[in-house]
């Protein structure tokens, strides 16, 4: 079950798993042309609903048949879930069978149910073996260096790819990196907030509200600069520090935590605003700090 | 997912493109444009009756490195100055990232004509933090200057000789870096009424521009920087004359955009911190062209040498 429930997060923050099934939820996917089945509402949030479903010619067992339903329940939540699902079309159209689909979610299927009150649902392929940083977190509170390295420079791998599509994620959270420990990979979900470069970011979870940049508060354009701000968090939420003050443990090398906080400069001006250009940066003190790469395993139960 | 071969060198494949360079923020360049403010230097930039600019140690600084960048913001450099002003801010993270330099401070100024025009000196604070955009912004761009291959660069060189004070030679013998990037050529002397109606000093006499560079040598690396997209840049007379002033330390840029990345590749590259051989790799990595690379790295050859 753990596993299921690291898709809590997937819509924005404020998900929680509920005991019982919504029948009336049931009901009612049930009764669209799209024929999925919800088996269990796995979150509820303030816009939204996350169910496990199967298709109903298939299985219902089978994880490798399984669907993440992400259900708006209220008007804001349609327009967050529309958002969804343009972005990860363009980037999935874009990514076409190159290895940058594997950061991101499938989206498999996205439609309107019919009614009064018709909501909006995105179909996503359900997969084993991934964590959210959260849980990641909750397991290994001062993750070491070496796997900080890794996890930066996958995330600076997809933001790369998303920026040179004139996209920003507009939420780079730990509720939103999903990492495979096994194979040190990692996805990128929750693109309801996402916006073009240029735009203002107005989605912000409550919880995760200081951890935005300057820009954000401000309601100022966000650019590529905004969502690399918000993965050097992540890396010092990792690495046990405090990523609203950028504190970070004596145990993260000083070069490192220097590194870091250049993507955390005031001004978006001064930050670093190209990912790929970062890679080869953190690339060259990876290189002096560790020596050449080698594969560290994480462990997570 | 098991079949998956996770890896982020696949983005290497990809063609790289040109990163943005974000707002126009030469803000007050843009209130005096719309009658906003007056026509003159913002005073926080205004060099007169300045004893001291100074870089200082701290706590948050310990090791401070003064690193100063003034350029030509008259007519000749066309739309060269917006591009530095664009691109400069960035300067501070790489210099950081790269490891270079742990605690720069970073002094910016701008260069106009003392003959003809409203604003022939700019010189902002050494500063380590967002004061550094800040004062790019508050450049007033001339757009200026007289029908020749002269500007004012020898009142700047002369504030930066006498009007500076950094920790790094004063306390531990490390000369700072500046950079003057420009098209054109100094007058040949620091002239006694220039000095006194810009800078507010009294000189007995004029200086030769050559006695200030020498004076300004004891204290700064100083380095000439030539950007193409400029009037002068195929100009034979301008590259001859800095390099008398400067020997190896002139340097030419092809690409404007890349002016972080040369300042940082130069300083490395003092600093004994880049290779020489794989400078041509990094500057490629970093978004420079093959043949910005291999144009800044010919430039930082010599220096090295």
């Amino acid at each position: 079950m753990n596993s299921f429930t690291s898709v809590l997060s997937w819509l924005c923050d404020g998900y929680w798993p509920l005991a019982d099934e919504d029948e009336e939820l049931v009901v009612r996917i049930r009764d669209v042309r799209h024929r999925y089945t919800p088996l269990r509402l796995l979150a509820s949030g303030d816009t939204a609903d996350i169910h496990l479903a199967a298709t109903a010619e298939e299985s219902h067992t089978a994880m490798e048949t399984l669907y993440l339903l992400k259900v708006a329940h209220v008007p804001e939540g349609n327009s967050n879930l529309d958002m969804e699902r343009k972005a990860l079309r363009t980037l999935l159209s874009v990514a076409g069978n190159t290895t940058y689909r594997d950061y991101l979610p499938e989206l498999v299927d996205s439609f309107r149910t019919r009614g009064r009150l018709p909501q909006r649902i995105n179909v996503f392929q359900w997969k084993a073996g991934f964590s959210t940083l959260e849980q990641v977190h909750e397991q290994h509170p001062a993750l070491d260096g070496r796997h900080l390295a890794w996890i930066f420079k996958r995330l600076l791998t997809v933001l790369g790819f998303v920026h040179r599509q004139n996209l920003l994620h507009g939420a780079v959270l730990p509720c939103h990196a999903l990492i495979h420990a096994a194979g040190h990979g990692l996805q990128l979900v929750g693109w309801g907030g996402s916006v073009a470069v240029g735009q203002c970011i107005r989605n912000v979870p409550a919880r995760y509200q200081d951890w935005y940049p300057p820009e954000v508060q401000q309601q100022r354009p966000a650019s590529p600069a905004t969502d690399l701000f918000l993965a050097a968090r992540c890396l010092i939420y990792l690495a046990g520090g405090d990523p609203v003050t950028n504190r970070m443990p004596d145990a993260v090398p000083r070069q490192m935590q220097r590194f870091l906080k250049t993507c955390l400069l005031e001004s978006a001006a001064m930050r670093p605003d190209d990912a790929w250009k970062l890679i080869e940066d953190f690339d060259d003190l990876l290189y002096a700090l560790y020596g050449p790469p080698k594969f560290h395993k994480l462990t997570l139960t | 997912m098991g079949t998956t071969r996770w890896s982020d060198d696949h983005y290497r494949d990809r063609a790289r493109l040109r990163a943005r360079t974000g707002k126009d923020a030469f803000e007050y360049d843009h209130a005096i444009r719309t009658g906003e403010a007056d026509c003159t230097v913002h005073p926080k930039m205004n060099p007169h009756g300045v004893r001291l600019r100074e870089s200082r140690d701290s706590d948050a600084h310990p090791q401070s490195h003064a690193v100063a960048v003034l350029f030509d913001v008259t007519g000749s450099m066309q739309g060269v100055p917006r591009v530095l002003q664009a691109h400069l801010p960035k300067l501070m993270g790489l210099l950081i990232r790269k490891g270079y330099l742990d605690h720069p401070q970073i002094l910016i100024g701008a260069i106009g004509d003392a003959t003809c025009d409203a604003a022939p000196l700019q010189v902002g604070q050494f500063e380590s933090g967002i004061e550094i955009e800040e004062d790019l912004g508050k450049l007033y761009l001339e757009g200026g200057g007289g029908g020749h291959i002269t500007e004012s660069y020898e009142l700047a060189l002369y504030f930066m000789a006498r009007h500076t004070s950094i920790d790094c030679y004063e306390k531990r013998g490390q000369r700072g870096y500046l950079f003057v990037i420009g098209d054109e050529i100094p007058y040949a002397k620091v002239k006694r009424k220039e000095v006194e109606a810009i800078i507010g000093d009294g000189l007995q006499a004029s200086l030769p521009v050559e006695q200030v560079v020498a004076e300004l040598q004891r204290s700064y690396d100083v380095y000439h920087v030539l950007p193409k997209m400029t009037s002068n840049w195929d100009n034979p007379a301008v590259r001859r004359r800095w390099v008398e002033l400067l020997g190896q330390n002139a340097l030419r840029l092809e690409e404007p955009a890349a002016i972080c990345e040369l300042i940082a590749s130069t300083i490395g590259v003092a600093e004994g911190k880049v290779d020489l051989e794989h400078l041509t790799d990094d500057l490629r990595e970093a978004g420079s062209t093959a043949t910005v690379a291999q144009a800044v790295r010919n430039s930082l050859v010599e220096v090295g040498e």
